[in-house]
Order: structure tokens, then C-alpha cells, then sequence
């Protein structure tokens, strides 16, 4: 089954504060399975343990016991940065996502390919595949590419976020209620920018969100988790 | 010929200005106040004098030099990396082992280099203010300037700027920070360390207290720099007409430059004169030595207050709208 799925949680609890009297078992033994090209949604309440799943998974929250699997690697002892390589990660807050002191221009660029040591000038120009979904999108980031990334409003950063985390070709995204603050029209939208890149290629999600109402356009299978445990 | 106050001034500024470029890389583009190079300057003086002392080149010297602040900002990334101590700590802590260091490699406290084969030995016949002597102090500063913003245009210095701004956004793209750390921190000290091995070669002697206050001396010159270069921009604005069509249009090419990058560079160089220029002017109107450190606090303090009330202050020079 490993060798297939995308992603494969077995038996994986978090603990934070361990051994301390604040301790708290955020996951408890969840064990779940995301097949290529899937569209997972896990939906709960305020502290039920979403944005951990997603956050044990990229190797930012503290696993304490259990296996995760990222296409048939186990990956559970791996560095954040050395996971990175295998998944996209959109947060709920796009300062997150960005860079705020530099410049939309540059933004894109640190997601275009190439080594980070090359001592060779970074080309003044956008990627193609950028330029395409930029174009998609409807956001004027072409007009605004001289400027810092943080003179962007909330919604055109997280339009940025979500873009650059599409153009950085990962097979697997891992979206943390990255609807959330948006308003309905510009939610739409974005909504449709990741439903035509689900068409296009083979892209496996893994999202956090409180409801599922507005994402059929996702096409997507959904869980519901609480208090740290997977309830159907 | 130049008069001796502004000589004095662009000599010590353009040597200086290399160590305040390690300031700005670290505290600037790497979000790194680092301590270090209180200690690095002191080290990179201490280690080109007993090179030089001991019949070993210049650019050996210079070379070695580098290399020991280097290793030294490499202490400092692995304190804080490594065993988690803040990063302000970290420094400091390294900034209090390098005293003795440095006092180990010079052997005494001060090291002279009178009648010894120095860089500048070919200009010492020429007298103060020759034109040709300030020269050689400008070309080398420009060689490190030209080399820094090259870098900033480069992969790497992209990377090492994304890091400085948001670590998390460089992680998730799959890069381990501790390397841009690394080279940030050592680049930034090794920088420092050969600006000390300049000053002690301009200045005859290394000192094991030449490199006190540098952190500040670096800082001070900074502010007046972007304070000069933020007060010119909004002159340009008051005066400027409103282009309606400015955000509509797709920017050319050069303005995707790292311009902000630029500019903290060209304010360290222009800020680096400047505080050696107004701490000349200072005491030649009878200020104490002593009291040196106060006008350069002040100095600080002034320069913060323009960078943080300017808008304010640009604002109300505006009037109502």
C-alpha cells in the first residue's frame, strides 16, 4: 500500500509539553492514507489537532511515536528542509508563505529553479509557468513585481502564496485554511486556479479547513478529526 | 590637495567602510545583530601584524586574516545553531574569547609596524592629502562594494537575503538555512577581520583594543548613511509630480535590481565617511576624546529618531491635504 500512496500516516501521536504539567496529545494514533492525486480534506473544530496533522507531516511539529511516509519514504526522522522537497505547504498566514521585505519579483524568483549557491546572476525576468498562472489568477503581480511583497493586501499575498507554492512543480501540497481569510469571490477564484492545476497534473492535497461547504469544485474526499483522533 | 580634516576623514572612512559592509550583511540582510565583530576586527588586526611582524606577506597576511574571521563567525553560527544560545549571546560570548585570543596571537597588547613591509608602504613618501594616496583607500573599498553587490544580484545572495527576511519561506523550498547562516556570519566577520588588518597597517600598529565599540562605530555609520540617502528620497518626493500611471505599468528590468540592497551598501560607504568626518570636525572644535563615545550614541539616537519619525515629519512638511 505504501508504494502507492502519497502520503501514509501509522499509529502517529504528537505530544507537545511533554512531561511538563501544560502537557497536551495533540494526535493520537492516527494512521491515515492520501493516494496519488487525491484530494483530502480533514475538517474540525479550534484545537482538534488539523493543523498539527499538517505540521507532522512536514516535520515542524514534535512526533513522538508512529511512522510517516511520503511516497513510500519514511520520512519521520527527516529535517523540515529535507521534506520540503517532497511537499508544497500553503499557510493560513501568507506572511508565512512570502518573503515581506523583498520584492514580488524576487519572490518568484526563489521558487524558479536552479541551485541556491550559484554564484551566477539571477536572470531579471519571471518563470514561464509562473507567468501562466500569474496570468490565470487575475492578480496584477506583474505591475506589482517591483514592489515589497508586504505593500501587497492579505488576499493578493495569499494569491502570491498559493502561486508560488503551485509553481514550485511539488507533486504533493499540504494547504492549512488557506480559504480562511478570504473573502467569498476571491476564494472562488483561487479555488479554481488549484482545480485547473488538478486537471492539468497529478497533484496530490492534503488540507486543514473548518467546513467543506464552497470546495466542490475540488472534487475531494473528507475526514473529520477531533480531539487529536480520526472520527470516520 | 585635500584639506587634512577631509583626508583624515575618507582615509579612516573607506578602510572602516569595509568592516561596516559585514555589518550590514549580518545585521541587515541576515537579521543578525552579531556581536562578533567587535572581536573579529581586533583579531584580523592582531593576525596581519603578527604575520607581517614575523616576515610573512601582505597578502598572506590578508588572507589569514580573513580566514581567522571567518572561523570566528563560524564559532558564533554554531553557538547559536548548534547548542541554541541566542543569538545576541552567542556573539557576545565569542566577542569575550576572542580578547584573549587575540592577546595570545599578538603575545602583548600592542604590536608595532613602523620600518615593517605593509600595504601602504609605497604611498608613505607621499605626504597627507595627496590625491593619489586617497585613491588607492577609494579602489579598495570600491572592489569590495562592486564584489558585494554582485553578490546581492547572484542565487545566493538572493537566498541569503530570503533567509535574513523569513527563514520558514527558505526551509520550504527545501534549502538548509544553517548554510546561508554560515556563510552570512563568516562572510560578515571575515569582511570585519580585513578591515582590521587595513586599519592596523594605515595606522602603524594593531591594538588589542582597537576593535572596542566597532559594533556601534558600524552602526552609528549606517544610520547617517540611510538616514542622508531616506532624507534625499523624500526631498525627491515632496518635489516630485504624481505619476498616475506608475502602478499600472510593468517595471523594466533594472528596476527588479536589489535596489534596497544597494542602497544599505551605498549608505555604508557614504555613512562610514560621514562619521569619521563629523567625529573629526567634533574634535577639532574641542570635543574630549573621552566623550567620543557620547557624540557617537547621540549620533545613534538622532538617526534612528530621522529613520522612525521621517514619515512623520515628511507629512506634515506635505501640509493638509
Amino acid at each position: 500500500m505504501s508504494g502507492t500512496a502519497a502520503i501514509e500516516l501509522r499509529d502517529v501521536c504528537v505530544i507537545y509539553n511533554q512531561g511538563t504539567p501544560d502537557e497536551v496529545a495533540a494526535l493520537r494514533e492516527v494512521s491515515l492514507i492520501v493516494q496519488k492525486g487525491e484530494t483530502l480534506i480533514i475538517t474540525g473544530g479550534n484545537g482538534s489537532g488539523k493543523s498539527t496533522l499538517l505540521r507532522a507531516i512536514a516535520g515542524t511539529a514534535p512526533v513522538k511515536s508512529g511512522t510517516i511516509l511520503i511516497e513510500g519514504t519514511d520520512v519521520t526522522r527527516w529535517p523540515a528542509h529535507r521534506r520540503a522537497r517532497l511537499l508544497g505547504f500553503i499557510y493560513q498566514d501568507p506572511v508565512l508563505g512570502t518573503c515581506p521585505n523583498m520584492t514580488v519579483h524576487e519572490n518568484f524568483r526563489l521558487v524558479a529553479g536552479g541551485h541556491w549557491w550559484s554564484l551566477f546572476p539571477e536572470p531579471l525576468r519571471a518563470d514561464m509557468a509562473q507567468l501562466t498562472l500569474v496570468h490565470s489568477s487575475g492578480l496584477p503581480l506583474g505591475q506589482k513585481a517591483a514592489s515589497l511583497m508586504n505593500s501587497l493586501s492579505g488576499g493578493q499575498r495569499q494569491g502570491a502564496a498559493l502561486i508560488l507554492a503551485l509553481s514550485s512543480n511539488r507533486s504533493i501540497l499540504l494547504m492549512d485554511e488557506f480559504t480562511s481569510s478570504l473573502d467569498d469571490q476571491v476564494r472562488t477564484s483561487y479555488l479554481d486556479i488549484i482545480a485547473k492545476e488538478l486537471a492539468h497534473r497529478q497533484l496530490t492535497i492534503l488540507g486543514v479547513m473548518h467546513d467543506i461547504d464552497g470546495i466542490d469544485v475540488l472534487n475531494c474526499r473528507s475526514i473529520r478529526l477531533a480531539a487529536g483522533i480520526i472520527q470516520n | 590637495m585635500i584639506p587634512g580634516i577631509l583626508d583624515s576623514a575618507c582615509q579612516q572612512g573607506f578602510l572602516y567602510a569595509i568592516a561596516v559592509f559585514g555589518v550590514v550583511l549580518t545585521l541587515r540582510i541576515m537579521n543578525w545583530p552579531d556581536l562578533t565583530v567587535d572581536g573579529s576586527f581586533t583579531l584580523g588586526g592582531a593576525v596581519a601584524a603578527t604575520m607581517l611582524t614575523t616576515s610573512h606577506g601582505v597578502w598572506t597576511a590578508m588572507a589569514l586574516a580573513a580566514a581567522a574571521g571567518f572561523a570566528a563567525g563560524t564559532v558564533t553560527f554554531l553557538l547559536n545553531r548548534k547548542l541554541g544560545i541566542s543569538k545576541i549571546l552567542s556573539g557576545i560570548l565569542v566577542m569575550l574569547v576572542l580578547y584573549s585570543i587575540n592577546l595570545r596571537i599578538m603575545g602583548r597588547a600592542n604590536i608595532s609596524l613602523l620600518r615593517i613591509d605593509t600595504l601602504f608602504s609605497g604611498f608613505d613618501d607621499r605626504g597627507q592629502g595627496d590625491p593619489l594616496r586617497l585613491a588607492v583607500f577609494l579602489v579598495i573599498t570600491a572592489v569590495f562594494f562592486a564584489g558585494l553587490c554582485y553578490l546581492a544580484v547572484t542565487r545566493l545572495g538572493l537566498f541569503l537575503r530570503a533567509t535574513g527576511d523569513n527563514e520558514f519561506m527558505v526551509q520550504g523550498l527545501g534549502v538548509n538555512t544553517n548554510w546561508l547562516y554560515l556563510i552570512g556570519l563568516g562572510l560578515s566577520n571575515a569582511l570585519v577581520a580585513v578591515s582590521g588588518a587595513l586599519v592596523a597597517q594605515h595606522q602603524g600598529f594593531a591594538d588589542i583594543s582597537m576593535g572596542t565599540g566597532l559594533i556601534i562605530t558600524g552602526i552609528a555609520a549606517l544610520i547617517i548613511g540611510e538616514s542622508l540617502l531616506a532624507g534625499l528620497a523624500s526631498v525627491r518626493r515632496l518635489f516630485a509630480k504624481p505619476n498616475p500611471k506608475e502602478n499600472a505599468e510593468v517595471p523594466s528590468a533594472g528596476r527588479l535590481l536589489p535596489w534596497k540592497t544597494f542602497g544599505e551598501l551605498t549608505a555604508a560607504a557614504i555613512g562610514a565617511f560621514l562619521y569619521f568626518l563629523i567625529i573629526a570636525i567634533c574634535l577639532r572644535l574641542g570635543l574630549a576624546p573621552t566623550d567620543l563615545r557620547l557624540a557617537t550614541g547621540v549620533l545613534v539616537i538622532v538617526g534612528i529618531g530621522l529613520q522612525l519619525r521621517g514619515p512623520m515629519v515628511e507629512t506634515y512638511a506635505r501640509g493638509p491635504l
